[in-house]
C-alpha cells in the first residue's frame, strides 16, 4: 500500500463576493514537510480550513490517497488520519493539559456514555492505556510539569504546545500546522523544528505547515507553495522560491531581508 | 366573528408581537444576548402607565411608561450585561432568565388579581369595516406599529447608529478596532428596545382586552417564538415572525370550535407549534443566517 | 476532596455516610423524610440537566416535559385497571411502571434529540420552552390519560413484596413502623447515588471531555475528532432519561400528578438549581436542588416571627422566587462556579493549611 498523497486541485472558496481562494492547486508528497507561505490575509488559514473540512469550497477537489475530503465533516477527516493545530487554539480552556491532549485520543477510543457512565472495566482500561500515551506526549513536549493545570491559566506559548500535543495525539498521518510556533521564543521554535524534521517525519508523518517565520520555513521545508490574494504565485524548493521574483514582489522586499 | 375582523385582529396582534420581537432582535444584534426578560419589560411599561394615568393623564402616563421601560432596559445593560460581556452565551441567557423571574414575580404581585385600566382616550370605541366591528385600539396599533417600524427601518439603514449597529453585529472585534463605540450602540439599542416593548404592552392592554392583568406576561412571551421564527439576527424576520404569529393566533381563536379536536385553548400554544415546524425545516429561522462552517 | 481526606479516612467517612443513610428513617420525622425525598427526586433531574446545560452548554428548558412523560407512564402503567374507562390504567407492577417511565422518557428524548442537536444554544432553549407549553396543552386535554387539569393519583411503589404505602402489617424496625415515607427514603437515596456516580463517570471519561470541548465551540470539537451532532443528541437523550426517573420519583413524592405541575416555572427552578450549584457540577446540582426546594420552608420558618411576612402580602412563595432569581444573577456575576466552587475553595484552603509545605506546582508566569 503506497502512502497517500494529498492532492489539492482547483480549489476555489468564496465568501459572498470575496474570493478567499482562487483555483489553488498543489500536491504534498508523503513523508515531506510542505510549507504554505504568503502575506497576511493571503488565504492560508482559509486553505487549511478547507482541507480540514471547516469550510466547504465551491469548486475543486481535495483528495488524500483514494479518499475525497471535500464532502467530509471535520471529525471524519480527523478520523481518516489528518491532524490539525489551530492558530487561535482549539483547546478547552477549563480542562487540564492532560485532558486536552486526551481529547486528541478521542478518535482512537471507543468509550461512550453508557460504557463510560457505568464504569465498565473495558472503559477504565482504555482510559488508563491512553492516559499513559498522553503522558508520553506530554513528556516529549515538556509539558509534564503543569499537566493538571487548566489550560486557560497558561501563557500563550505553552498553550500552543498543548495544541500541538493534541494534534499529535491523534496519531495523524498528515499533520496540518497553522502557525505552530507563534508566541514561542527562538529556543522553543528550534526545538519544535528539530522535532518535526528529525523525529516525526522520519517516523512517517507528512507535514503541511503554514508559518510566518521565514527562517523556520526555509530550513525545514522540502517544498514551499506561495499564496497571495488566494492564488498560488509560486511553488518549488526553498532555493527556487527564494529566488522567485514574484514571491519577492508579493512580500515587497521583506522576504529578501529575512532570507 | 367574520373573516375581516379576524384578519384585523391578526394584524394588530401581529403588530404587537412584532414590536416586542423587534426589541428582542435589536438586543441580540447589539449585545449578543437573548433577553428573556423582555416580555416583562413590556408589562412593566404598561404597569407604570396604568399607575400614573390618574396623575399624568393618558399621554403623560404613556411617556412615563416608555421612560420606565427604557430606563429599566438601560440598567440591565449597564449593571448586568456589560459585566458579563465575556461569559458564554448560555450563561448570559440564564442571567436574563433570573431577571425574568424577579421582574415577573414582582409585577404579578403588584397587579395581583386586579384588572388595571389604562384609560386610553379612544376607549372601547369601534368602527365598522366591511361588516365587522373593529375597536379603534386595534387600528391604532396597526397604524402606529407601521409608522414606528418605517422610522426604525430608516434609522437602521441610514442613521449612524443603525450603520454602526449592523457593523458591530456583523463583526464585533472589527467594529471595536475601527473605533465604533460599542457602549453607545448598546445604550441606544437597549433604550429603544425597552421603549418599543412598553408601547406593545400599552396596546396589548387596550380594547378588546379589559385591561392590564397578570396574564399579560404570558402573552408577551409569545413574541419570542416570533423572533425565533424570523431568525434572531434578522430585523425583517422579527416583523414577519410577529405577523405570522399574530395571524395564526387570531385564526386559531376564531376557528376554535372547528379546531376543538386539537384541544381547548389552542390559541395559547399555537405560536410554539409554528415555531417548532419552522425550526424543523430551517434551524436558523426563516431569515436567519446559515453559517458557512459545518461541524 | 481527594487531597483533604486520603487513605483509610475516606473509607471511614463513606461507611459513616452509609450508616447514617440506613438509620435515618428511624430518627427523622415525616416532614423531613418527605422533604428529603422530594429533594432526591428533583436532584436526579438536576443532575441530568447540569450535564446537558452546564457541561455541554446546551440550554434546555425541557426537563418538565420529560419528567411528565416518565411520571405519566408510571401512573398509567401501574394504576389499577378502570372498568369505567374514565382513567386509563394497566395494573402492572410498579417496578415495571418505573422502568417504563424512564424508557418512555428516553424514547421521547431520542425522538427529539436529532432536532436538538441541530439547534444552536439559544434556539434550543426556545424550542424546549415550546415543548413544555405544547405538552401542557396536550396533556390538559387528554383527560383519560392524565385526569385532565386536576390530574390523578399516583399508585404506590412496591418492590420485593413491600408496599411503599399504608398497609395492614407494616414491617417494624427499631420501634418505627416502616410505611410509605420510610421506604421511599431509601429509594430516593439509591437513585441519587446511582445517578451521581453515573454522571461523575461520564464526566471523568471520554464523553465528558468531548462535551466540555463542545461547550468551548462546535468547531474545535469537530476538528478534534468529535462528532458534534452525535454527542449533542446523545447528551440530550441521557438528560431525558434522568428527567424521566426524576418524574417518576416526583410523582411518588407528591402522591398525585397534574400536568400543570410540569410547567415553565419548574423548568426555571431547575435552571436556578444548576446555576446556584455550579454549572456542570454533579454535586452542585444536588446541592442546588436542596437549596431551591428548601427555600420556601426555610423562609417560612425564618420569617414566621416577623409580622410583615406572615401576612398574605409577601408570601414565601413570592419570596422564594425573588431569592432564587437573585441567586441566579449573583452567582453568574460573581461566582460562576456556584456552591460547588465555594466548596472546592474551602477544601483547598483547609488542605493547604493541613499540608504546610506546599508541594504543588505553581502555574508558569503569564506572559501575555
Amino acid at each position: 500500500m503506497s502512502t497517500p498523497k494529498l492532492r489539492v486541485d482547483g480549489v476555489t472558496l468564496r465568501f459572498g463576493a470575496v474570493r478567499a481562494l482562487n483555483d489553488v492547486s498543489f500536491t504534498v508528497e508523503p513523508g515531506t514537510i510542505h510549507s504554505i507561505i504568503g502575506p497576511n490575509g493571503a488565504g492560508k488559514s482559509s486553505l487549511l480550513n478547507v482541507l480540514s473540512g471547516v469550510y466547504r469550497a465551491q469548486s475543486g477537489s481535495v483528495t488524500w490517497g483514494e479518499k475525497s475530503l471535500m464532502r467530509m465533516r471535520p471529525d471524519q477527516i480527523t478520523k481518516a488520519g489528518m491532524g490539525r493545530s489551530f492558530q487561535n487554539l482549539g483547546l478547552s480552556g477549563s480542562q487540564s493539559i492532560a485532558d486536552n491532549i486526551m481529547l486528541g485520543r478521542h478518535t482512537l477510543m471507543k468509550t461512550g456514555f453508557f460504557t463510560g457512565g457505568l464504569g465498565l472495566p473495558r472503559a477504565r482500561g482504555e482510559e488508563r492505556y491512553h492516559r499513559a500515551r498522553v503522558m508520553e506526549i506530554a513528556d516529549f513536549l515538556e509539558l509534564r510539569e503543569w499537566i493538571d493545570f487548566p489550560v486557560s491559566e497558561l501563557p500563550y506559548g505553552l498553550q500552543k504546545r498543548v495544541d500541538l500535543g493534541r494534534a499529535l495525539a491523534t496519531e495523524p498521518e498528515l499533520l496540518l500546522l497553522d502557525e505552530p510556533v507563534a508566541g514561542m521564543n527562538s529556543g522553543e521554535k528550534r526545538a519544535i523544528g528539530e522535532m518535526l524534521k528529525t523525529l516525526l517525519v522520519p517516523m512517517g508523518l507528512t507535514v503541511l505547515l503554514v508559518e510566518h517565520d521565514m527562517e523556520m520555513v526555509m530550513s525545514l521545508s522540502d517544498r514551499i507553495t506561495v499564496i497571495d490574494f488566494g492564488t498560488v504565485i509560486a511553488e518549488g524548493t526553498p532555493d527556487e522560491v527564494r529566488a522567485n521574483p514574484a514571491v519577492i514582489g508579493a512580500y515587497l522586499g521583506n522576504v529578501e531581508d529575512e532570507l | 366573528m367574520n373573516l375581516m375582523s379576524t384578519v384585523i385582529a391578526g394584524l394588530s396582534l401581529g403588530a404587537i408581537y412584532a414590536l416586542v420581537a423587534l426589541g428582542i432582535v435589536i438586543l441580540y444584534k447589539a449585545s449578543e444576548v437573548l433577553n428573556f426578560a423582555h416580555g416583562t419589560i413590556a408589562v412593566l411599561g404598561a404597569y407604570v402607565t396604568a399607575r400614573t394615568v390618574d396623575i399624568l393623564g393618558f399621554f403623560g402616563a404613556v411617556v412615563a411608561g416608555v421612560l420606565a421601560a427604557a430606563l429599566t432596559a438601560l440598567l440591565i445593560e449597564r449593571l448586568l450585561v456589560r459585566k458579563m460581556a465575556n461569559a458564554p452565551v448560555v450563561s448570559l441567557a440564564i442571567m436574563t432568565i433570573g431577571l425574568e423571574v424577579i421582574l415577573n414575580t414582582e409585577l404579578t404581585r403588584q397587579i395581583g388579581v386586579d384588572i388595571l385600566e389604562l384609560h386610553q382616550p379612544w376607549g372601547t370605541e369601534a368602527i365598522e369595516i366591511f361588516g365587522a366591528l373593529v375597536p379603534w385600539n386595534r387600528i391604532l396599533t396597526i397604524v402606529f406599529t407601521f409608522v414606528i417600524v418605517l422610522i426604525f427601518l430608516a434609522a437602521f439603514r441610514f442613521s449612524s447608529w443603525g450603520v454602526s449597529m449592523r457593523a458591530a453585529a456583523e463583526d464585533r472585534e472589527a467594529a471595536e478596532i475601527v473605533g465604533l463605540k460599542l457602549n453607545r450602540i448598546a445604550i441606544v439599542s437597549w433604550a429603544t428596545a425597552g421603549g418599543l416593548a412598553a408601547m406593545a404592552g400599552i396596546f396589548l392592554t387596550g380594547a378588546p382586552s379589559a385591561g392590564l392583568t397578570s396574564s399579560l406576561a404570558v402573552i408577551a412571551l409569545r413574541a419570542f417564538p416570533a423572533a425565533i421564527i424570523g431568525g434572531l439576527d434578522s430585523v425583517a424576520g422579527a416583523l414577519v415572525g410577529g405577523l405570522i404569529i399574530g395571524m395564526v393566533e387570531a385564526f386559531a381563536i376564531t376557528f376554535q370550535p372547528e379546531l376543538s379536536f386539537l384541544g381547548l385553548g389552542l390559541g395559547d400554544v399555537i405560536a410554539y407549534l409554528v415555531m417548532f415546524l419552522v425550526l424543523l425545516v430551517r434551524p436558523q429561522g426563516l431569515f436567519g443566517r446559515k453559517e458557512v462552517v459545518r461541524a | 476532596m481527594r487531597n483533604f481526606i486520603s487513605g483509610p479516612a475516606r473509607w471511614v467517612v463513606l461507611a459513616a455516610a452509609v450508616v447514617v443513610a440506613l438509620i435515618a428513617p428511624l430518627y427523622l420525622t415525616a416532614f423531613w423524610l418527605q422533604l428529603l425525598f422530594s429533594i432526591s427526586a428533583i436532584a436526579v433531574g438536576a443532575i441530568g440537566l447540569t450535564l446537558l446545560t452546564g457541561t455541554a452548554g446546551q440550554l434546555s428548558l425541557a426537563n418538565p416535559f420529560f419528567m411528565v412523560m416518565g411520571a405519566l407512564t408510571y401512573v398509567v402503567m401501574s394504576s389499577p385497571v378502570d372498568e369505567t374507562g374514565k382513567l386509563i390504567g394497566f395494573g402492572l407492577p410498579p417496578i415495571v411502571g418505573m422502568i417504563s417511565g424512564v424508557a418512555v422518557a428516553g424514547i421521547t428524548g431520542l425522538i427529539f434529540s436529532p432536532i436538538a442537536s441541530r439547534l444552536s444554544g439559544i434556539y434550543l432553549g426556545m424550542a424546549s420552552l415550546g415543548l413544555v407549553f405544547l405538552s401542557l396543552h396536550i396533556l390538559n386535554n387528554v383527560t383519560p390519560v392524565t385526569g385532565g387539569y386536576n390530574g390523578r393519583r399516583t399508585p404506590n411503589f412496591e418492590i420485593f413484596g413491600i408496599v411503599f404505602g399504608r398497609s395492614e402489617n407494616p414491617i417494624v424496625i427499631g420501634g418505627v413502623p416502616f410505611g410509605r415515607l420510610e421506604w421511599l427514603w431509601y429509594l430516593g437515596i439509591i437513585c441519587v447515588v446511582l445517578g451521581y456516580i453515573f454522571a461523575k463517570n461520564i464526566l471523568r471519561s471520554r464523553p465528558g471531555r468531548a462535551l466540555r470541548l463542545i461547550a468551548a465551540g462546535d468547531l474545535p470539537a469537530s476538528v478534534a475528532g468529535v462528532h458534534v451532532a452525535g454527542y449533542k443528541a446523545r447528551i440530550f437523550f441521557v438528560s431525558s432519561l434522568y428527567a424521566g426517573l426524576s418524574g417518576v420519583l416526583f410523582a411518588l413524592s407528591i402522591g398525585s400528578i397534574a400536568p400543570q405541575t410540569f410547567d415553565l416555572a419548574l423548568a426555571l427552578q431547575f435552571l436556578a438549581m444548576i446555576v446556584i450549584g455550579g454549572l456542570g457540577s454533579v454535586g452542585g446540582a444536588v446541592a442546588g436542588a436542596a437549596f431551591v426546594m428548601s427555600l420556601p420552608i426555610l423562609l417560612q420558618s425564618a420569617l414566621s416571627n416577623i409580622p410583615l411576612f406572615s401576612g398574605g402580602a409577601l408570601t414565601t412563595a413570592y419570596l422564594s422566587k425573588y431569592v432564587y432569581g437573585a441567586a441566579i444573577i449573583l452567582v453568574l456575576l460573581f461566582k460562576p462556579s456556584g456552591l460547588a466552587g465555594m466548596w472546592d475553595s474551602l477544601i483547598t484552603r483547609l488542605a493547604r493549611r493541613k499540608n504546610s509545605s506546599s508541594n504543588t506546582a505553581v502555574p508558569p508566569h503569564q506572559r501575555k
